[in-house]
């Protein structure tokens, strides 16, 4: 959006945001040098990132060498020349599989709900809170909706199922006001499956995705409150105009990454909570790449998954920052 | 500001120092080197746990073999510790891999022990006897790379993973004969009938535990009892011609889960079974409300504990021995003979083979039998009238203390290492196990004995076919066949695995007039991902172990 | 600091789907709790809520009788989150500051590849060779190098300062201050609140991470940290499905429920780190950072 200076909200007024929400700014810095100036100008910068780029390279870019088992026949007893080279061949009978491909709607699907419904909640559940007029109890609330994040899916899984079991309290409050006529085994439901685990990771993650938001809240001017207070703006108002617009920034990186992370949702919870009666809604890559890849020690197979769901990781993220880029909210890279 | 900062830098460059101090402590003593005093050898034990070797069956072992074991497991579960193994090249002195051993014998990393055995494994020749070719790895390489784990001599005294009732529902219904599909069902629905409820909760007539790994030893494979077949994992294998065929193809299966089918139609299979966790399905049996199972006994063993706290002994369980109908037999007492598959094998970068090896040796002998099963003289039991009698707190706390076989050592190092067996006796003609048919009738609950009195039995293996009468396995249990990683058998079953799982729950649980429909369907998906394919080389890998393990070979 | 004004009904509907928030994420624990304090046998017939029905610290007992080692890898734990989120937030902010610079030469190819990391990895064993060759075996900079950056913090991190008003940096500099002394001056300050973020972030996953002790450091006992050895208890209670199949089955069955004891494990791993929280959050208060630098 363009940023129009709009007098009926404060916005125009915000400091956030303005630092050039596009990546042209009109000048650079004091005059346009050759490159050997700018570099030499930006010494102290270079000095800044160069320990973290050697850092990268050797700890992030060095092991992707392992890359090279998708197109061999991996065997660990081996060294690297020795191993047997097999091109494409991983990769076809990756493609080959059936079950992969369900696999990967089922992860594509699970992974659009948990995002979606996941930003939603936590971002609902950050603008509510900071609304919150009593400190002390804000403080707590805060801190305890952060707990789920720290049990883990075993633990979780125990619950839902006790919750949701044919004799448990949501098919006993279901039934007793009249939603539905008898209980329900929703563990049973292959296409309540999708929600379940939506509904289990909402609950599961909001306050800690939360946290983030908060963060930025506290970024917001007060000034832009007390003017909206002084216009006889409505908290809702408030909320709409200033606070969202503030965290906009965040809220944008945070979507563009985590739409490159929409196929990384990996496989616990689907099989914790899943079943035999649900598997055909249930099976996800990363169980998939578990059973039939490394579980065999099939390392090359596994790899060609790997492969696999980096480049579609990409390619997510690249489509989503050109995206966020062309209608002008923040970028990633 | 400028405090906190330095402050924030003092923190950091003392945590610096620490872990310097740290990195300099990096390498543990070897223990007393060359010579003198014991050595310590690592053991890498896939089924381990952390445990320090201290206790005094440790003490006496290390004091006998100069050997201190370091024990090494895959901490959480982990899958990748061998991989790792063979990718670094950093072996433990003694690995017990399980599965894994074809991998390390790929990659060199273990020695073949065939030598050793003939030039001074006195003691494992001894013990294998004839049947030290089922040692043998495979028809291509018949070399022994690993000795142990399963007992040599197995005779059962106990039964696991039948059909069973709640000692009350047999009480209550005058103790009958329940030796078939349809008595055990007519068993459960009469009792049902007259007890909608127990405890004031409502009553279950039979529950499994389908929702994880545990479908296979709840559902799979209590077809597999039901159809009188001996228990191979995924596999029927025909003992006169080695021909193998996954198990679910076969008519037999198909009737046992049309049975299931008309149980769940009738209301009489908990609708659960194939959703709830492990926890909610112990806690059903734990309430005492759950009249039938179908479960190895070790699954439900806190189920048994809770019931007997909670004073509700008449809710535990007698095994039956259920068939299809009259003219299977049920195989609970089989004797597979010596398992082979798995064992412990010594690293080709240790540097105390010979050492390595005598102690494997020593372990299989009858002094380190009784060690290992018995504890100390002395100390764990007394020789009364010239026979081992263990020390009542001992056998106490072996009953009743998950940690007492831990902390003492008594019973611990039985498995994996070599052992002669449960049916194995001393030179004096004693059980070399601690467990006895007298022990066993002396641990029965009472409402246990009043229901084998009223039967005339001993124990409740008398219930079940004789082990005389059922032939001796010539390939061992086909579950423990070393399957290359990675291979078509590997990949199909796999595929086979998930279909039958999903396909066959998804029967059991339809409308009794869809079953056949959906069987057969299932049937295709088997065909389309290469069951027959699956079977044909199945059928070769038993044939080979049958070669190798007559003994035809070299 | 907010001048006090009248509740309104707003404040009371806030109030009450606060609490239904509070009771529907508090509950869980309260369970753990609950069982993590009952009778271990009592425990397998279900039913406990979020009040133990047969009460007993035997749980516990267990798990600290059994391992002597505990307190000095509780200490090894704490040093390892000190350092690590210490060292972690530094590296973060520095290269986050670089890259939010959109004058840096280098801005773009260095973002570019920082976030590519997030999506590609190499997988366990080359990961593990790496280690190894590089000589971090057994040795405490095993739980720091690996874990320094990683891209999702950066990112956030720049994201904040893709915020922060580029007048103030201008000023500064025609004042002659250098890059360094803007990052150290302006921008930290200023970042506050999501340097408490991500702290948290990093805190965490220093404190939950057991894998790389196992992996890399389980031959040095002094590096051994309180999550594993809280594994390692975990694994002594649960039934090794191998050991079943042996004739060993009779000792099998006796073992203790492991339910109690894997939630009385929950609550010594989780409770120290949770209490890091309540300290970060004087970060959260809205214009605490512009006001501040404002004035």
């Amino acid at each position: 959006m363009s940023k129009s200076i709009a007098p009926v909200t404060p916005q125009a007024e915000l400091p956030l945001g303005k630092s050039g929400k596009k990546g042209q700014r009109p000048q650079r810095a004091p005059g346009e040098k050759n490159i050997w100036q700018r570099l030499n100008n930006q010494k102290a910068l270079i000095l800044m990132s160069l320990p973290f780029v050697i850092w990268l390279i050797i700890f992030r870019y060095i092991p992707v060498f392992g890359w090279t088992m998708a197109f061999q026949d991996y065997k660990p007893q081996q060294t690297f020349f020795e191993q047997e080279w097999v091109g494409l061949k991983h990769f076809q009978d990756l493609f080959n599989e059936p079950q992969f491909f369900r696999a990967l709607e089922n992860t594509i699907g699970m992974g659009v709900l948990g995002l979606v419904f996941g930003t939603l909640a936590a971002i609902t559940f950050a603008l509510l809170l900071n609304e919150m007029r009593f400190t002390k109890f804000k403080k707590l609330t805060q801190t305890i909706s952060y707990l789920p994040h720290f049990v883990s899916w075993v633990i979780v899984a125990n619950i839902v199922t006790t919750m949701l079991s044919v004799t448990g309290p949501v098919n006993g409050l279901l039934t007793s006001i009249g939603i539905i006529d008898g209980p329900i085994n929703f563990m049973a439901r292959p296409g309540m499956f999708w929600g379940l685990i939506t509904t289990a990771e909402v609950w599961k993650s909001t306050g800690w995705g939360a946290i983030i938001y908060f963060a930025a809240m506290a970024g917001v001017d007060p000034q832009l409150y007390e003017a909206a207070k002084v216009d006889g703006a409505s908290r809702f108002r408030q909320m709409w105009h200033i606070t969202l617009p503030s965290i906009r920034p965040v809220i944008i990186v945070l979507l563009i990454l985590n739409i490159g992370n929409l196929i990384n949702i990996g496989f616990e919870k689907q099989m914790l909570l899943g079943n035999n009666i649900v598997a055909d809604r249930a099976l996800v890559i990363d169980l998939y790449a578990l059973n039939y890849g490394i579980g065999m020690f099939r390392y090359s197979f596994g790899t060609a998954i790997g492969i696999f769901k980096s480049v579609i990781s990409v390619i997510l993220i690249v489509i989503a920052n050109t995206f966020a880029k062309k209608i002008g909210e923040g970028r990633v890279f | 500001m400028k405090k906190r900062k330095s402050l924030l830098f003092m923190l950091l460059f003392a945590s610096f120092l620490v872990l310097a101090a740290c990195g300099n402590g990096g390498s543990e003593g070897d223990g007393g080197a060359d010579g003198e005093g014991p050595v310590t050898l690592t053991l890498y034990n896939e089924d381990g746990e952390e445990k320090s070797f201290d206790d005094p069956v440790a003490q006496k072992i290390t004091e006998e073999t100069g050997v201190i074991l370091d024990i090494q497991y895959p901490v959480g579960g982990s899958d990748e510790s061998v991989p790792l193994m063979i990718a670094s090249g950093d072996y433990p002195d003694l690995i017990f891999a399980k599965g894994d051993i074809g991998m390390l014998i790929d990659a060199g990393g273990v020695i073949q022990l065939d030598d050793l055995i003939e030039e001074r494994g006195e003691n494992l020749q001894a013990m294998y006897g004839d049947q030290l070719d089922r040692l043998r790895n495979s028809i291509n390489d018949p070399a022994i790379y690993q000795v142990g784990t399963f007992g040599v001599q197995d005779v059962p005294l106990t039964t696991s993973g039948t059909f069973q009732l709640q000692l009350e529902v047999l009480r209550e219904l005058g103790y009958p004969e329940i030796s078939t599909l349809a008595e055990f069902e007519e068993a459960i629905e009469t009792y049902y009938e007259m007890y909608p409820e127990i405890n004031g909760e409502p009553t279950i007539p039979l529950t499994l535990q389908g929702s994880d790994w545990r479908w296979l030893i709840t559902v799979g494979d209590r077809a597999t009892a039901a159809a009188g077949h001996p228990g191979n994992g995924q596999w029927f294998i025909d003992s006169d011609t080695g021909e193998t065929t996954y198990k679910f193809l076969l008519p037999e299966y198909r009737e046992y889960f049309e049975w299931l089918n008309g149980l769940n139609a009738k209301g009489l299979l908990d609708p659960e079974s194939f959703t709830h966790t492990q926890d909610t399905y112990i806690s059903k049996i734990s309430s005492g409300r759950v009249l039938g199972l179908a479960d190895e006994d070790w699954n439900i063993g806190d189920a048994r504990n809770a019931l007997i706290q909670a004073d509700m002994e008449e809710r535990t369980y007698a095994p039956l021995p259920v068939t299809l109908s009259e003219n299977e037999q049920h195989q609970a007492l089989k004797d597979y003979g010596f398992a082979g598959g798995w064992g412990i094998a010594i690293s080709s970068t240790t540097e105390h083979t010979d050492l390595a090896f005598d102690f494997l040796d020593w372990m299989a002998s009858e002094e380190a039998q009784i060690l290992l099963n018995w504890g100390l003289e002395g100390e764990h039991y007394e020789i009364v009238d010239g026979e081992r009698v263990l020390h009542e707190e001992v056998r106490v706390g072996l009953n009743t203390d998950a940690n007492y076989g831990r902390d003492t050592g008594v019973g611990y190092y039985v498995y994996p290492f070599p052992q002669w067996g449960t049916g194995a006796v001393d030179s004096n003609g004693q059980s070399i196990t601690v467990n006895t048919r007298e022990q066993v009738i002396e641990d029965h609950l009472e409402p246990e004995q009043e229901a084998l009195d009223a039967y005339g039995m001993d124990l409740w293996i008398d219930w079940f076919p004789q082990t005389e009468e059922l032939s001796i396995s010539e390939h061992g249990r086909a579950a423990n066949f070393s399957i290359p990683s990675g291979s078509n058998i590997q990949i199909i079953l796999q595929r086979a695995d998930d279909i039958t799982e999903q396909r066959i729950t998804q029967a059991i649980l339809a409308d009794p007039a869809d079953f056949d429909t959906l069987w057969e369907a299932m049937l295709d998906e088997l065909d389309a991902a290469g069951v027959e394919q699956l079977n044909e080389e199945m059928t070769q890998l038993t044939q080979d172990v049958l070669e190798l393990w007559g003994g035809d070979v070299q | 600091m907010m001048k006090t004004r009248k509740i309104t009904v707003f404040d009371i509907v806030l109030l009450i789907m606060m609490l239904g928030v509070i009771i529907v994420t508090l509950y869980p624990f309260l369970n753990i709790l609950a069982i993590s304090l009952n009778n271990a046998t009592d425990t397998a017939r279900g039913g406990i809520h979020i009040l133990p029905r047969d009460f007993t610290i035997a749980n516990y007992t267990e798990i600290f009788g059994g391992n002597a080692n505990l307190l000095s890898a509780f200490g090894m734990s704490v040093l390892r989150t000190v350092v690590g989120t210490i060292t972690g937030i530094i590296a973060s902010t520095m290269l986050a500051y670089t890259i939010s610079r959109r004058d840096f030469v280098f801005n773009r190819p260095i973002s570019f590849i920082l976030v590519i990391t997030m999506f590609v990895s190499g997988g366990l064993i080359p990961e593990y060779m790496l280690i190894r060759d590089l000589g971090l075996m057994n040795n405490f900079m095993v739980y720091i190098l690996p874990m320094l950056l990683t891209a999702f913090n950066v990112i956030v991190i720049r994201s904040f300062m893709d915020n922060i008003p580029m007048a103030l940096t201008e000023s500064a500099k025609m004042d002659g201050a250098n890059d360094f002394t803007i990052f150290w001056r302006i921008i930290i300050p200023l970042c506050l609140p999501v340097i408490a973020t991500v702290s948290l972030f990093l805190a965490v996953g220093q404190w939950n991470n057991w894998f790389d002790t196992y992996l890399y450091a389980r031959g040095n006992s002094n590096l051994s940290t309180l999550q594993y050895e809280l594994m390692k208890i975990l694994d002594n209670t649960n039934v090794s499905q191998g050991a079943v199949t042996s004739g060993n089955a009779e000792f099998i069955a006796r073992q203790t429920n492991p339910q109690s004891i894997q939630m009385a494990i929950t609550i010594i791993a989780t409770v120290p780190i949770l209490l890091v929280y309540p300290f970060l959050q004087r970060y959260f208060v809205t214009g605490l950072t512009l006001g501040a630098v404002k004035s």
